[in-house]
């Protein structure tokens, strides 16, 4: 009688134990794809996004700028904005390279 | 030591002064040929030239495995507009760091971001020019004998190239040089 209960209560315990590790498993898996930033790192990110922009706009010749083209000078300005030399490139039609040129000519530094 | 560069950090690199350092700190560069493909100035092509004629950069192989990676990361990253957008030449190169074991050469704040959270490709090393100046002071590719020397360097890179390193990543790298030119 009292072996038949240890040996229930012993695969009771086991029941549960392999439960636990099932959902702490599952839980892993779940957690492992996710793939996104943390909130602390948004935070991160934003600020730095903030300081790098300040800085292209501080540096960058207006008077240049202003005198370009009409996509020349909208690629410039979303340079300024995002930092992003080959979306930029695309913006005015050129390779990555002549935009670069061009952002040297506006004096707005790659700030990284 | 084997490197994967982007774009912008080999044009970068073109117009630099000392840009002997990258091939006595690299083995072996490995470009994809659509990064090659949108090379285009003279003195960046010449840059290149030389290297791939000294076998000091090779051509990836790029195959369908990996274009399936691509896929699988480009669809990730469009998904969520947190991360900042990523075109497909700034992938590929993360790719093939990620599949070579190398050390991704880039600039691309997006790059640099994807590896400071994503499961996988959080495993791949990243380099700014920055960090290629300090392991060019600890392999002494470049001879530095007090701090000032090497913020010298940092500032050439940085006049040649138009470039400005945050406050932030100076600060830690002059540190750990700080650190070990007291040794």
């Amino acid at each position: 009688m009292i072996f038949k209960a240890v040996i229930e209560t012993c695969i009771i315990i086991f029941n549960i134990i392999r439960s636990v590790k099932l959902i702490v498993f599952e839980k892993n898996i779940v957690l492992m794809s996710i793939k996104t930033p943390s909130k602390e790192l948004l935070k991160e990110w934003e600020e730095e996004d903030k300081e790098f922009r300040e800085i292209r706009k501080k540096y960058a010749d207006w008077n240049y700028i202003n005198k370009q083209p009409p996509h020349i000078r909208a690629a410039l300005i979303y340079f300024i904005e995002k930092g992003d030399r080959y979306v930029a490139a695309k913006i005015a039609g050129l390779t990555v390279e002549e935009f670069d040129e061009i952002r040297r000519k506006a004096n707005i530094p790659v700030v990284i | 030591m084997q490197g994967v560069v982007d774009t912008c950090f080999i044009i970068d690199w073109a117009k630099y002064r000392r840009r002997e350092i990258l091939n006595n700190i690299f083995k072996l560069l490995l470009i994809h040929e659509e990064t090659l493909a949108q090379i285009k100035s003279p003195k960046a092509v010449e840059y290149i030239s030389q290297l791939l004629s000294r076998d000091i950069m090779r051509l990836y192989p790029w195959s369908s495995s990996e274009e399936e990676m691509y896929i699988k990361l480009r669809d990730e990253i469009a998904a969520d507009p947190r991360i900042p957008a990523l075109e497909r030449p700034d992938i590929l190169c993360l790719i093939i760091a990620y599949k070579t074991n190398s050390i991704l050469l880039s600039e691309n704040i997006g790059i640099l971001r994807v590896t400071q959270f994503h499961p996988v490709y959080s495993k791949v090393r990243v380099w700014t020019s920055l960090e290629v100046l300090e392991q060019a002071v600890y392999k002494e590719v470049i001879k530095v004998n007090a701090l000032e020397d090497f913020i010298k360097v940092v500032r050439e890179y940085e006049i040649d190239t138009k470039h400005i390193f945050s406050r932030k990543r100076l600060k830690e790298v002059l540190e750990r040089v700080e650190k070990w030119l007291r040794k």
